[in-house]
């Protein structure tokens, strides 16, 4: 069924919408919560909630891609359930860029470098080009593997390499520029 | 993991989430064939106007001291140019011994109070320039990378552009795929001008 459809399934209330998305778009929030969470219980969990959230955010929520917002929304539950100290594709992809980022955000009580660094991210994101984000997002907020990245934006492994390498040296030189770093 | 990873990951606008998660669109064949058509064009061109001249630069330049002073970039010898326009691959020809894998050289010169955009293969480049500063840049992204003298910029497209403290200016393309031949390319032009290639250069071509 097509996104606009099953959209408008929501709106209208339609229980089926929930089992329409959930039909096609089950693996890919499969995909999303694998690669944040381990545990297989908390996987199942979250993708039923993946679906209840669809149902509580549609309406109001009108999005432009389904597939998109799911996988958003995946991300985002299992996020609240990351273990601690577990080792995932995500953890993973973020120590690669770990040492990038300001010490200063090590605290929780530092609530206004949090927030500043969040201002500062989102600007810096929105000046590189539509690739370079993508490729940034989906590798350090999604924790896609360079290979994945590749085949989903129809390009070669050492252009994704080679556009996060440059990215992270970008985001090096702008937080030192505005005084973020370390 | 710690508290740095979770401020990280909800730092993200919503909005930029959900773009990553749409689909990019595929480059289309009419556009390939449209890059294609302009190499071939800007091979011929370059054969046809540049080499002969090159060649000649070469024997002249043969003669004459060393390869970096015969790159001027003075207003003053040239008083007609005032834009980015006037490339002068014929002399980057005839000075640098370029393998097959250099697509174009180009030596470009302009003056100090001037801005200009020029397109070289399928990228757009801006030029501008502001007191001692001349900046080329690839006008979708780029990184620089300085290093005493010498202004490295090296875009995503393949382009690098850089200057040296005595004026003189060079921009250097190379397909997307050709990162090694492209950085022995540079090599070989860093040591006929007698600099040395920043260690961050070989990164960026994920040169082993």
């Amino acid at each position: 069924m097509e996104d606009r459809r099953i959209i408008e399934l929501f709106f209208r209330r339609d229980e089926g919408a929930i089992t329409a998305a959930k039909e096609k778009y089950d693996k890919v929030c499969l995909a999303a919560l694998r690669r944040v969470l381990t545990d297989s219980r908390d996987i199942e969990e979250c993708l039923y909630d993946v679906f209840l959230r669809l149902w509580n955010a549609i309406p109001p929520a009108r999005p432009d891609s389904l597939k998109a917002y799911c996988i958003k929304v995946a991300r985002n539950l299992a996020l609240d359930r990351c273990e601690k100290n577990g080792k995932t594709a995500l953890t993973e992809a973020f120590d690669e860029l770990s040492d990038f980022l300001p010490d200063r955000l090590q605290s929780v009580e530092n609530a206004t470098d949090a927030d500043m660094f969040k201002e500062f991210l989102n600007r810096f994101l929105r000046k590189q080009s539509r690739e370079a984000r993508v490729f940034f997002i989906k590798r350090y907020l999604y924790g896609e593997s360079i290979k994945e990245i590749a085949l989903e934006c129809h390009c070669g492994e050492s252009k994704v390499k080679s556009s996060l390498f440059r990215t992270r040296l970008s985001l090096k030189n702008a937080m030192e520029k505005e005084g973020l770093s370390i | 993991m710690n508290d740095r990873f979770y401020i990280f990951m909800h730092s993200v606008d919503d909005e930029l989430l959900e773009e990553a998660q749409k689909p990019m669109p595929r480059r289309h064949f009419n556009s390939f064939a449209a890059c294609l058509a302009l190499c071939l064009c800007l091979t011929a061109y370059s054969y046809v106007f540049f080499i002969p001249h090159a060649q000649k630069s070469a024997d002249q330049e043969f003669h004459n001291e060393s390869a970096v002073s015969h790159l001027p970039n003075d207003p003053a010898q040239n008083p007609g140019s005032t834009h980015t326009e006037e490339t002068h691959a014929e002399e980057a020809n005839a000075l640098l011994p370029l393998p097959e894998s250099a697509k174009l050289i180009s030596i470009t010169e302009y003056d100090n109070e001037t801005t200009a955009v020029f397109t070289l293969h399928d990228c757009d480049f801006s030029l501008s320039v502001s007191f001692n500063d001349q900046i080329a840049e690839d006008t979708s992204r780029d990184l620089r990378i300085d290093s005493d003298g010498v202004l490295w910029k090296v875009s995503q497209k393949g382009l690098i552009v850089w200057h040296m403290e005595d004026g003189a200016r060079f921009a250097f393309s190379f397909s997307e795929d050709e990162g090694d031949a492209a950085y022995n390319v540079l090599s070989e032009i860093a040591q006929n001008l007698h600099i040395d290639l920043p260690k961050e250069v070989a990164d960026v071509f994920c040169v082993k």
